[in-house]
């Protein structure tokens, strides 16, 4: 595939993105109060004007004749040297799902990747996985805090997520990654988070383990991600 | 499931949208788009585009969180 057919190819699947949402969305207004109900409508505006956006994209690219190459990036991978057992990524919210992929196709020949989503469906995170990431929704395992499905951890209990991710750590090649680590302020104070990090960091080390904190940046967040950065043995760069 | 549960999984949902395949598959385009020798004019078209849906998208995702927070703060 050509480089401007490999971009025509994601501009293509925006638009359905795009669809879909406008699709879902008007569904919620039949559940949601009425106050909701004009924030959700003024989503779907915004939706719809970005079908129109997306189509003015297919068009700009389908009259362009000009030149469209690109220089090879080559993917990072992990060996062992860059695994510590308790590491942080940073990012912001625009690509910090972007890293998280670029992170789990750079270590998943060496590691087995335990997801845990703290407030996204992992029904969509496995749809990533498979359209857009170069492995299989099967070389991940999910700890699931959102309400989707029904083998849930409560997101309201440190205390049970520090077991189901200490019980993943019994499984040799594992590798725990929580998404993300800055969501958990909607519920818990930061006092407690920096507790939880931190002990689970000690835990990981102690037991020869690894997790990784995924973090998104924000003026809001930015005293909270700089103590559980002082709290890990590596701050991942992508 | 009762109905303050659907509505939270609905809201999940729409983070989910968001923030999973609209922000990553934006993000690469935009990656391509800034390793490609393409004419500058028609980039700089395309990226305006992108980031105008990347910014809503943010703006998106805040507003289900919020909704999120005060829903899960009724319970």
């Amino acid at each position: 595939m050509s480089d401007i057919e490999e971009f025509k190819k994601l501009v293509e699947r925006q638009q359905r993105i795009e669809k879909e949402s406008v699709e879902r969305y008007d569904e919620y207004s039949k559940v949601l109060d009425e106050d909701m109900q004009k924030k959700v409508k003024d989503i779907i505006e915004d939706e719809k004007e970005h079908v129109e956006i997306v189509g003015g994209m297919l068009e700009l690219i389908e009259d362009y004749e000009g030149s469209f190459e690109r220089e090879n990036g080559q993917k990072k991978l992990f060996s062992e040297e860059d695994i510590y057992s308790a590491m942080i990524l940073v990012s912001d919210l625009e690509s910090y799902m972007y890293d998280i992929l670029e992170f789990i196709e750079g270590i998943n020949d060496i590691r087995d990747i335990k997801y845990l989503s703290y407030n996204k469906i992992p029904s969509r995170i496995k749809q990533e996985l498979d359209e857009s990431s170069g492995i299989s929704r099967e070389d991940v395992t999910f700890l699931n805090c959102s309400s989707e499905g029904d083998e849930n951890i409560d997101p309201d209990s440190l205390t049970d997520i520090s077991l189901a991710i200490k019980e993943s750590f019994e499984d040799e090649k594992a590798f725990v990654l929580v998404d993300n680590i800055t969501t958990f302020t909607s519920k818990h104070p930061e006092e407690s988070i920096v507790n939880f990090v931190s002990s689970l960091n000690d835990n990981a080390r102690e037991r020869d383990k690894e997790v990784l904190w995924v973090a998104v940046e924000s003026d809001e967040y930015k005293e909270l991600v700089n103590k559980l950065v002082q709290l890990c043995d590596k701050k991942i760069e992508l | 499931m009762n109905e303050q549960e659907n509505i939270v999984e609905l809201l999940e949902e729409g983070i989910s949208m968001e923030e999973i395949p609209t922000l990553t598959n934006l993000k690469k385009m935009k990656e391509i788009l800034h390793s490609t020798s393409m004419d500058e004019d028609v980039k700089r078209k395309l990226l305006k585009k992108i980031r105008k849906i990347q910014s809503d998208s943010i703006k998106h995702s805040s507003i289900f969180n919020k909704m999120l927070g005060e829903v899960e703060k009724d319970e």
